[in-house]
């Protein structure tokens, strides 16, 4: 079966990922992937702390996770929508689809992204 | 027995489930199915010789059912309905599948075909009169023998034909003209908030958008709209992935 076997794939690369982050903190470790857009702009850009936060959580670590990215606690409940949407066919599934995925829902989210990125960077946070 | 997917009243593709629960879900004999071994068609249930027994009740129709009597419907067929039962099994043809579904459309064009060809039309029938005074060309009147045909009785058995009596709207989820006859396109929705979540470019939020226009142009209709959405999707996914392995490799370079 197709999706049994993305479900799969998606598992594994999600434990090896879970084990590097835990492994390694980004901040110490020269060859996690920087920021572009950091990199060239200075700025932090909304998904910035985002390898910060994994490692904290990881080691369970949450307040400290929350402060290198706000925008985590929208965005990886949003992520696990469109995954559950991709993934299930069931009724579920198909909720999901419709009402939390919906044009609508895709334009707030952008625009709480969009926010966030101009927010964060006045703030410094 | 293998198992189907279908597609329920509001166009969603449904399964899989095992083929013997099809009925009890609400899949009738004009409902649209598909399985593994089907390829890239979708067939209505009743055409499916493996499950085709399980609407068996809906293939007989009653013998004198009202409009089977009426014009050209019924005479139409043994000339012409052979032919669209082999097309019937093509699935996706362009511009076929709305024709048989709809009775209006379904009945003019096969009037005069039909008629005028009295020899796939009278023998089938059985209905020839012993004595032959039908035979000479020269004695048949075509506007005598048009409403006689359809009356006689050895012609009814040649009617029932599962999958076709129940006029049905076309499903617009699944035209011919989609790019992909097992449904919508996949709209990438996940790797492109994954992209959001990890990666920091713009490519994240250009992915969303066209992710969002997958769904919303294949249930208007717009099938190539709803591919190019889905292709689009995918590339701005890949170019931030890309992106995201350059500054790996670049974040290397810095760090040696």
């Amino acid at each position: 079966m197709a999706i049994s076997r993305k479900a799969l794939i998606i598992t594994a690369a999600l434990l090896s990922a879970a084990v590097i982050y835990f492994i390694f903190s980004p901040e110490q470790s020269a060859w996690f992937p920087k920021c572009p857009t950091k990199l060239l702009t200075g700025w932090d850009c909304p998904s910035c702390g985002a390898q910060r936060a994994f490692h904290a959580a990881l080691h369970g670590r949450f307040g400290d996770a929350l402060r290198y990215n706000f925008f985590l606690l929208i965005g990886l409940p949003y992520l696990l929508a469109a995954v559950v949407a991709s993934i299930g066919n069931g009724r579920v599934a198909r909720w999901t689809s419709t009402h939390l995925l919906s044009p609508r829902m895709l334009w707030i989210y952008i625009a709480l992204y969009c926010t966030w990125w101009v927010v964060r960077n006045i703030l410094g946070i | 027995m293998k198992e189907y997917y279908y597609i329920d009243s509001t166009n969603q593709r449904i399964g899989p489930i095992p083929g013997e629960t099809l009925p009890s879900k609400g899949v009738t004999a004009t409902t649209y199915v598909w399985c593994e071994d089907m390829g890239s068609e979708w067939k209505q249930a009743g055409e499916v010789p493996e499950l085709r027994h399980m609407f068996a009740p809906q293939v007989p129709p009653a013998p004198s059912a009202p409009g089977m009597n009426s014009g050209g419907y019924g005479g139409a067929r043994p000339g012409a309905f052979p032919g669209r039962g082999t097309q019937s099994g093509t699935g996706y043809n362009p511009g076929y599948r709305p024709q048989p579904q709809q009775p209006g459309g379904y009945q003019q064009p096969q009037q005069p075909g039909g008629y005028q060809q009295p020899g796939g039309y009278q023998q089938p029938g059985g209905y020839q009169q012993p004595g032959g005074y039908q035979q000479p060309g020269g004695y048949q009147q075509p506007g005598y023998q048009q409403p006689q045909q359809p009356r006689q009785p050895g012609y009814h058995p040649l009617q029932p034909q599962p999958g076709y009596t129940p006029p049905q709207p076309p499903q617009p989820g699944f035209n011919p003209q989609s790019p992909n006859n097992m449904g919508k396109p996949d709209n990438y929705m996940v790797w492109a908030i994954l992209t959001t979540v990890l990666c920091c470019l713009p490519a994240g939020i250009i992915s969303i958008i066209f992710a969002s226009k997958v769904d919303k142009a294949w249930y208007a209709g717009d099938y190539a709209g709803a591919q190019d959405a889905s292709n689009n999707a995918k590339t701005w996914a890949i170019v931030s992935a890309a992106v995201g392995a350059v500054s790996i490799i670049i974040a290397i370079l810095a760090g040696l």
